[in-house]
């Protein structure tokens, strides 16, 4: 079976410094870039917030908007974007055997609930039935949609009508590592022609933050930048709020709609390298290294979390490549958890395109560089767990 | 039982983007104004919250399920209204 | 020599081994007893206390030491005794598989148990709610729960534990996941990216909470008194489904590797096909066709034609909405043969295992070929007149059947179904 070509037609991005690509694309492409955060919402935690966004110009129906959490609303605006992008939103039958891969944690709980029954739990011994009093009475009764996993996929669905496949996958920065690598690898063995991919993270919620924090992996304030967290209190992640979906698409089925092709994607590599082993940051390079072997490339969008637990060993991998090259997009947009790893595919997809490098985002790790960008490298180390990354270059 | 149902319909139009003035003491809940069966939860949700009591739409919907009841006799609005006012005096007393 | 590729010249994918836990018991060969008895395991709810609840049955594994123990403790648990079964039968090394894992998994989060632990450990100072959550957690007294809320952990422990290879998937299409997990398995094969790979279901996710989620949606059967009797697809009362826990774990491989190795082959997987439904998040759309779509991409897939289905495991969930719509979608395909087609629902003894449901059926569904013995539909005392089917009422059937047709549809528009045989052609 010959191997078929993959290429990025679409880009829909949302972050703090804006929404849609074109908004990313200039606010990161203007020295220095001004970050947006918010060291008061979430106190004593930083955090890059949601831009103000006009969400019926991709949900029109209110109904629609009415039934789906912020992280959904965010996740679905964000894969019109792309669509609209691609130009193949509306298209009734090209939407109908689309392919999708959403990248999902979950909605937001109902905080003002969960506050309610631990107050009422301080003062009685029967917290087993006070749960079942107070989640049967509190609960709205379509709340659960509105937190559920692949309901994000579903109201894609609903809302832009891709329904070729439907497929959510799970486990924080993996699931969207996985997702890229399934729908790029679909797409070259012939099984599928052209897919949606991508994912969403809303983290204005505590009950958001509390997931990280568990683990003591949230940076505390005041701010510092990306690379300066090691000793700063807290655990170095910062969290942004942010999405990035891609229309992913054969390279002929995509010439022959006369679609405008952002950059091919050549080669993924994941893994899930143990991260307790001695071994772990010569294991890292060697699993991104599998990418240079077609040569170095000529940017490196990488997805650094801050996170104290694998920085160490994501500074000797990215310590291969040329400071000049490398650009963490978390410095300025704060960590994206399930859409960390298809923004920093939608930024080095936008870099190839434009043959253009960005300015640096983190100078304290970062140099500056002029030349063409043919070639780019988009990475992603989990903030605990999983390890991704793909070369992409012009097509 | 004006107020119930002003309150009722409040919720409604709130919840399901019904306009208001649609709503009448006449209006069939599912077959004129077309609530869709989530949207139908939480308006019940929201109605049982607003008046402090339990309706028991599971058991509504058994009976006509069964044929014991027509649909009209709980989802239609002065009906469902009526059905509200029961409730809320049966709480009361 | 066996026909290694397909009709479209991939790798014929065969399934060679396979571990089941339900509440049925442990094990293929005890779950296949109860379930060919028509057996059910649907009991009265342990595991919390049921005031207050429209609810009190569930099809909840109870017997296990992790039952207790959380959501991802307990599915872990059940995940780990089913690919450990699947791994021992199929005869390839039980800590060095060799190939891909994909688990499909119920989504994980910070359980009540769990909060109210952290919630005791932060100080009243801090604050109320979650600014005294938070800073439990800040002051790290509670680091052992951040492992057991993250959504990757099963599956990399998993994946640890059996030596599987590569970036492990875990997956949601809601009560589709364990047919989508089978997919994804077949599809690497047929990429050539491995010879083989273990696709898990284990669903161990009901806490009260969810009970409730589901309860609150209306989906769930309230006939509490006798729960043996609750789910009863396809019977005029059937008035919900039943909440169930279960895992299933099949060895997927590609017959030119089994054969190679000289494994003895369970059977084949033929074809799988999937569609999605943008008509509403909890319903079908009202002409069936999503379904449709899924049955007939599965059957092209297969390169089969639907008269050379012998059965059909159906997803069978005992919801009004559920049974109404397969009954309509399968009419739509097997045509006028749908009345005598043999169709029976595994839920009616089992309940609904969520995220497992489809693996365990696709496990029984192999069972069924190879013991040429169909499991019944139980509770079946009250035909839906609306649905003419056969659905192997009461007592399973002796029946030589060469492949099964078994589907799975979800909250969210999901749809997948598989095809299985037990001959490659």
């Amino acid at each position: 079976m010959s191997e078929k070509q993959v290429v990025i037609t679409g880009i829909g991005l949302i972050s703090s410094l804006g929404e849609g690509w074109q908004e990313n694309w200039s606010a990161l492409s203007a020295a220095p870039v001004a970050a947006k955060i918010d060291e008061e919402a979430c106190a004593p935690y930083p955090i890059h917030p949601l831009p103000e966004i006009d969400w019926s110009t991709q949900v029109t129906k209110r109904g629609d908007l009415r039934q789906m959490d912020g992280w959904q609303r965010l996740g679905v605006h964000t894969a019109g974007l792309a669509l609209d992008d691609a130009g193949v939103k509306g298209d009734e039958a090209l939407c109908a055997t689309m392919d999708m891969i959403v990248a999902a944690g979950g909605g937001a709980r109902d905080v003002a609930v969960d506050e309610a029954i631990l107050e009422a739990a301080q003062t009685r011994n029967d917290r087993d039935i006070l749960l079942n009093e107070k989640l049967t009475t509190e609960l709205r009764p379509t709340l659960f949609l509105a937190q559920l996993s692949n309901l994000m996929a579903g109201n894609i669905s609903i809302v832009h009508k891709v329904t070729g496949s439907s497929r959510t996958f799970m486990g924080e920065e993996a699931s969207g590592i996985a997702a890229i690598e399934h729908a790029a690898a679909r797409i070259r063995s012939g099984q599928s022609t052209h897919g949606l991919v991508g994912g969403a993270y809303q983290t204005e919620s505590l009950d958001f933050l509390l997931t990280p924090e568990l683990g003591r992996h949230l940076h505390q304030s005041p701010w510092k930048p990306l690379w300066q967290r090691e000793d700063a209190p807290g655990g170095g992640l910062v969290a942004g709020s942010g999405a990035a979906f891609l229309v992913v698409e054969e390279r002929e089925h995509a010439i022959a709609r006369g679609a405008k092709i952002y950059a091919a994607i050549d080669q993924v590599v994941t893994g899930q390298v143990g991260r307790r082993q001695d071994s772990y940051a010569q294991a890292l390079s060697d699993l991104i290294g599998r990418l240079s072997a077609a040569g170095k490339p000529d940017m490196v969008i990488s997805g650094a979390s801050g996170a104290d637990l694998p920085m160490a060993a994501e500074r000797q991998m990215l310590g291969a490549f040329d400071p000049a090259t490398v650009r963490s997009f978390s410095a300025v947009t704060g960590h994206l958890k399930e859409a960390q790893f298809p923004f920093a595919m939608a930024l080095a997809a936008l870099a190839v395109h434009a043959n253009k490098s960005f300015p640096v985002f983190a100078p304290e790790f970062e140099q500056d560089h002029d030349g063409p960008v043919a070639s780019a490298f988009a990475t992603t180390v989990g903030y605990y767990r999983a390890e991704g990354a793909a070369r992409l270059s012009r097509a | 039982m004006s107020e119930i149902f002003d309150k009722v319909a409040d919720i409604i139009a709130e919840t399901s983007e019904i306009d208001r003035e649609t709503i009448t003491p006449e209006s069939h809940t599912i077959d004129d104004l077309g609530i869709d069966s989530l949207d139908f939860l939480d308006i019940v949700f929201a109605i049982d919250k607003e008046f402090s009591i339990k309706i028991p739409l599971e058991k509504w919907t058994q009976e006509v399920n069964d044929g014991m009841a027509s649909t009209e006799e709980y989802f239609v609005m002065k009906n469902l209204c009526s059905k509200i006012g029961e409730l809320i005096e049966a709480r009361n007393a | 020599m066996p026909i290694m590729t397909d009709h479209r010249g991939r790798p014929v994918v065969a399934v060679t081994g396979i571990g089941i836990v339900t509440s049925l018991g442990q094990g293929k060969e005890d779950n296949w007893k109860a379930l060919t008895s028509g057996r059910s395991g649907i009991h009265p709810i342990q595991r919390f206390p049921v005031n207050h609840l429209a609810t009190t049955i569930s099809g909840m594994v109870d017997f296990l030491p992790t039952s207790n123990q959380g959501i991802v403790a307990h599915t872990y648990e059940l995940a780990r005794l089913s690919a450990s079964e699947a791994i021992a039968q199929a005869g390839l090394d039980s800590d060095e598989f060799g190939g891909p894992l994909f688990l499909a998994a119920p989504p994980v989060e910070i359980d009540w148990r769990q909060r109210f632990a952290v919630f005791d450990r932060g100080s009243v100072k801090d604050g109320a709610g979650y600014h005294r959550l938070l800073s439990a957690a800040r002051q790290g007294n509670a680091r052992e729960i951040f492992e057991e809320i993250q959504f990757g952990t099963i599956a990399d422990r998993l994946a640890g534990a059996f030596g599987a290879t590569g970036l492990p998937v875990t997956l949601s299409t809601a009560c589709a996941s364990g047919a989508t997990a089978i997919q994804l398995g077949v599809e690497a094969i047929r990429r050539g990216e491995c010879d083989r790979a273990i696709s898990i279901g284990a669903d161990g996710s009901a806490t009260e909470e969810a009970l409730i989620r589901f309860s609150l949606l209306s989906a769930l059967s309230g006939q509490n008194d006798m729960p043996e009797k609750a789910s009863k697809p396809f019977s005029k009362d059937r008035d919900g489904f039943v909440l169930a826990e279960g895992s299933a774990a099949l060895v997927l491989e590609s017959l030119e590797s089994a054969t190679a190795r000289g494994a003895d082959i369970v059977g084949i997987m033929r074809g799988c096909g999937e569609k999605a439904d943008d008509f509403h998040r909890t319903r079908s759309k009202p002409d069936g066709s999503p379904a449709i779509a899924a049955v007939q991409a599965a059957l092209t897939d297969a390169g089969m034609k639907a008269d050379e289905i012998s059965y059909i495991n159906a997803h069978g969930t005992s919801t009004p909405e559920n049974d109404k719509m397969e009954h309509l979608s399968l009419s739509h395909v097997f045509g006028g043969r749908m009345p005598s087609m043999p169709i029976s629902s595994n839920k009616s003894m089992i309940g609904h295992t969520l995220s497992a449901a489809g693996a365990v059926e696709a496990a029984f569904s192999f069972l069924t070929m190879l013991n040429g013995v169909i499991p019944p539909t139980i509770n079946y005392d009250n035909p839906d007149p609306a649905i003419e089917l056969d659905v192997v009422p009461h007592q399973s059937r002796n029946a030589d059947v060469a492949s099964v047709l078994s589907n799975s549809f979800g909250f969210g528009g999901q749809n997948a179904c598989l095809v299985m045989a037990r001959e490659p052609v």
